[in-house]
């Protein structure tokens, strides 16, 4: 029996029994390609038109708030909450806003992994330096101590923005020092609380912590570092004592000396 | 003659080979792609994370697979075998109901020893190519997670005794989550509530189980130790919560008419 119709070529037996001429799967085929072409789009459209992205943020709720709805999965939580908040650091480098909702991000992420030391140092810096709130950085380090009380590289960067960005080297000093006696401290932030110390003028300060660092490092380079510093500091401390013994000398001659770059590393 | 032993390990070989039929370890292989998904495409947006989040991810998949399973898989187990009516072949042997919940739970147990390994392996096996900093917490990590997942399984077979599969999964996905806050609400009844509003949440916290003492997976993460007494503690309260909800699932099943 005849259709009186030529099937096309690769049609199938369904589509020669149903008389059509074309392929079954050709009608499946240019659906899934206009309906997928379409949805492709609309959804570039709407990428385009970021409606409510902003008042996401304003609305992103408590970090509190965060831990209870997240079933036990904080961290992975703070993790997504993290790249949010480095895309919109990489959109303020980008100039399209003021990083206003950006405190708020990173508490989220620090009240839900309160131990993600990544994000206080990250945050810290950015709060000083970009957004010029230096005791806004401080205040999310000192959050982050109390956390992680055991982290020498916290208190280390709080003296870092009071050292670089604040220009306190006493308070500097003391936050140094502090990191220096954390558990995990390396060689490197003892030698930092040393130098700190000696530009702030306290020396007898300074000589204990290269002293510590000799006696702990196996580093070959960070012991003649350390053992080239006392032997500067050292001529200086005797000094004084010679001064104070004799009873000639006025206080603050060393200071005055180490203040003048004599002992600098 | 073959006692109860016997007869709960003949009823949890045969769930572990329905589940395999089920395909449910083709999971282990989404995992897989979730980890190598997470370190590879998420690399650039870490920012000097990237081995807390792969760890991160890692160890959550872990656990949400898991009960995923327990689930789909758990909640709807007993009813599936008295729709099929495959249950009354089995009950005409003398198996007691008792010894047949206790093997549909062993079963979904086995199955999810099993998947937990394969994950676990996949996990270190990811971990030797990004910077995840490896350290023996990570087998107790995987040790709370099969814990959790126990107790977890051990509630889903519980409600299944006598709520439809949907209901049931429901209510395992809301005890899931509420097991993780009950010591929040136990602490906001104390802080804000009177006194009724104190016992209640008092109640829930001990009633409901507590699956926040399984979660060690931040600490591991950070380097933080776990300490063995804690494990030990974690296991006992974990085989004590799993023993009741299968007391009271045996003692529910034997009074239920099988139609």
């Amino acid at each position: 029996m005849s259709h009186g119709r030529t099937l096309c070529a690769g049609a199938t037996p369904g589509a020669a029994r149903l008389g059509r001429p074309w392929p079954d799967w050709l009608p499946t085929a240019l659906a899934v390609v206009a309906l997928g072409g379409a949805a492709v789009g609309l959804l570039g459209r709407l990428e385009a038109r970021p409606v409510g992205r902003e008042a996401d943020r304003l609305w992103l709720p408590s970090g509190l708030f965060l831990r209870e709805s997240t079933a036990g999965f904080r961290e992975v939580a703070a993790d997504a909450l993290w790249f949010q908040a480095v895309q919109y650091y990489g959109e303020y480098r980008h100039g399209r806003h003021d990083l206003a909702y950006f405190r708020g991000m990173m508490r989220g992420v620090t009240t839900l992994d309160p131990r993600f030391l990544e994000a206080y140092r990250f945050g810290a810096l950015v709060l000083a330096t970009d957004m010029r709130d230096v005791e806004g950085g401080i205040d999310l380090l000192r959050r982050g101590i109390l956390a992680n009380p055991d982290r020498a590289i916290l208190p280390f960067e709080v003296g870092f923005l009071q050292w670089v960005v604040q220009r306190d080297y006493a308070r500097a000093a003391v936050w140094f020092d502090a990191a220096s006696r954390a558990p995990d401290a390396s060689d490197f932030t003892r030698r930092f609380a040393a130098f700190a110390h000696k530009r702030a003028g306290q020396l007898e300060v300074s000589y204990v912590l290269w002293r510590n660092l000799l006696d702990t490092t196996s580093d070959p380079n960070m012991r003649d570092l350390a053992e080239r510093m006392m032997a500067k500091i050292e001529p200086v401390l005797r000094a004084r004592a010679a001064a104070d013994a004799d009873g000639a000398a006025g206080p603050g001659d060393g200071a005055d000396q180490a203040r003048s770059g004599e002992a600098r590393p | 003659m073959t006692g109860a032993g016997d007869h709960v390990a003949a009823v949890a070989l045969n769930t572990f080979r329905e589940t395999v039929r089920d395909r449910i370890f083709y999971l282990v292989g989404v995992f897989g792609l979730v980890l190598i998904g997470s370190s590879a495409i998420l690399s650039p947006l870490t920012v000097g994370a990237q081995g807390k989040v792969v760890a991160d991810v890692g160890l959550a998949s872990l656990s949400l697979f898991g009960l995923l399973v327990v689930v789909f898989v758990g909640s709807g187990m007993l009813h599936k075998e008295i729709d099929k009516r495959t249950i009354t072949t089995i009950l005409a042997k003398p198996v007691s109901r008792r010894a047949y919940v206790a093997g549909k739970f062993g079963g979904l147990i086995l199955t999810l020893a099993c998947m937990l390994a394969a994950m676990g392996a996949l996990f270190l096996l990811v971990t030797l190519w990004t910077p995840v900093p490896l350290n023996p917490g990570y087998a107790a990590a995987f040790g709370f997670a099969f814990l959790e997942l126990a107790v977890v399984t051990a509630v889903a077979v519980l409600l299944s005794t006598f709520v439809s599969p949907v209901l049931a999964a429901v209510l395992t996905l809301a005890l899931f989550v509420v097991g993780h806050v009950s010591s929040d609400l136990k602490a906001f009844g104390a802080l804000v509530g009177g006194p009724a509003l104190r016992l209640a949440t008092s109640v829930l916290f001990y009633v409901l189980p507590n699956l926040e003492v399984f979660n060690v997976r931040g600490a591991v993460v950070h380097g933080d130790p776990v300490s063995g007494a804690h494990l030990a503690l974690a296991a006992l309260y974990a085989t004590c919560y799993v023993a009741l909800c299968l007391v009271l699932a045996g003692a529910i099943f034997t009074r239920r008419e099988l139609k």
